[in-house]
């Protein structure tokens, strides 16, 4: 999805959300408050920039995601994968709030694959499918 | 002459497991892991009169939420109880009242857009008794951490600047406009010195953490040390600092700084040891160890557990 936005653009955050629409395209739950409350993305080279109003914290299943005014990360697509790797802008709350530092899927065949989330010190991972990922 | 007895005394000396002895931190004696919960224990917070320690306690039930407990410093775990149970809402990042009878800490409730709210309260750990200290708009996305003062203040982050709110509650006052002196960085974990002069934080940008001090008198912010971890600074005297530094991928030790010539000792190292905090006087410090951050599955707490180390009595 965002390494489909071309090389050097600017969008709103609507637009943003009706091209992730048309797309079906679905964030990780924990990712999803960066867009969904999105106010313009841009992208330069390989790295996007998502601007929010303001800092916010949302309840994401039971988590504490916090999305600062600015998140940016870099996109690397690849045969089956694709990463999200330098973020910034993104934590989660364990009692202290720890750096979302990448965000990487490989697909296993259709609609299935393995989802590594590196937050903190730990690497969580998770298998997905169409019903999401666990 | 390496006789098994000397290996084994070797071993012993520079070792692991849950009692460790460090053969080349001459500062610490001994150190000793104290909680061993079902999942995940973190924010060790001394109280002053050196009787309690404080600490988030996670549960395998709710392995996301903060619960705050409580253990007496010459007990065991088992001793430890819920000061505040879960109850489906975000709370945490602790600090004790002068006088060891309260502890302020941030409270989040989110609304129907999933947007939490947060506010800064303190707990009456006797009663159980919660009290907001502040009245802050809806949707305030507060920093991280709590502090209380020897003046009896509240510093706390809003707005990428450092605020503070009196015990007894009421407006806050913006005490350090990091905005300001610091374009880019954003104030986390504000920690008041025990004389009340200064304020150390950790300062987030784009691109690393440090450690900042900032003298309430001169106004100056100064940068005392680079690549800290998520977690954030507690004094150990008033010119000394205990921090997290991250080394390499999945280590994180504890140091001590000391803010004049910003010389430092490593006092652990070789686990992932994050949120020190000094008590008694400097006799120990207590801090959360994963002493296995390979761990790739489940909650991200796993692991984690409070250690204490003894601290050999040395000068500044």
């Amino acid at each position: 999805m965002f390494n489909n936005l071309g090389q050097n653009v600017t969008a709103s955050g609507d637009a943003l959300r009706a091209g992730m629409k048309e797309a079906n395209f679905t964030m990780p739950d924990s990712l999803a408050p960066m867009v969904s409350n999105a106010t313009a993305v841009s992208k330069s080279g390989s790295v996007v920039t998502i601007e929010t109003a303001k800092r916010a914290d949302y309840q994401v299943g039971g988590n504490t995601i916090r999305v600062d005014k600015t998140v940016r990360f870099n996109v690397e697509v690849g045969k089956g994968t694709a990463a999200l790797t330098g973020i910034s802008g993104l934590s989660a709350k364990f009692g202290i709030f720890f750096g979302f530092h990448e965000v990487r899927y490989s697909s296993t065949g259709e609609n299935r694959g393995n989802l590594d989330i590196k937050v903190g010190p730990k690497t969580v991972h998770m298998t997905c499918s169409s019903d999401g990922c666990q | 002459m390496f006789t098994t007895r000397n290996l084994l005394r070797l071993f012993l000396v520079c070792g692991f497991g849950p009692l460790a002895f460090f053969c080349d931190k001459g500062e610490v004696q001994q150190i000793i892991q104290i909680t061993s919960g079902r999942l995940g224990e973190g924010g060790p917070q001394c109280s002053p009169d050196g009787h309690y320690l404080a600490f988030e306690y996670f549960s395998p039930e709710h392995p996301n939420a903060v619960q705050l407990w409580l253990m007496p410093t010459t007990g065991k775990f088992s001793d430890a109880k819920s000061l505040l149970g879960y109850t489906g809402k975000s709370y945490g990042e602790i600090s004790w009242s002068q006088d060891s009878a309260w502890l302020s800490f941030i409270g989040g409730s989110p609304e129907s857009s999933g947007v939490i709210s947060s506010q800064v309260f303190k707990i009456n750990v006797a009663s159980g008794e919660i009290a907001p200290l502040a009245n802050l708009p809806a949707g305030t996305s507060l920093g991280a951490g709590t502090s209380w003062s020897k003046h009896e203040q509240i510093a706390f982050e809003m707005d990428d600047d450092i605020y503070v709110v009196s015990k007894s509650g009421g407006s806050v006052a913006k005490l350090i406009d990091v905005k300001d002196k610091l374009p880019g960085v954003s104030p986390f974990y504000p920690s008041w010195s025990p004389d009340g002069a200064r304020v150390a934080f950790v300062g987030r940008t784009d691109q690393e953490r440090g450690l900042y001090v900032a003298d309430l008198e001169s106004r100056r912010i100064e940068k005392v040390l680079s690549n800290v971890a998520d977690d954030g600074p507690s004094w150990f005297d008033d010119s000394r600092i205990l921090a997290s530094h991250v080394e390499g991928q999945a280590n994180s030790a504890i140091w001590m700084v000391n803010i004049r010539d910003k010389s430092h000792v490593s006092l652990t190292h070789g686990f992932y040891d994050i949120s020190p905090a000094g008590c008694a006087d400097g006799k120990y410090i207590y801090f959360s160890r994963n002493a296995d951050i390979s761990q790739t599955n489940g909650p991200l707490m796993r692991g984690f557990h409070i250690w204490r180390a003894s601290m050999r009595a040395f000068s500044p």
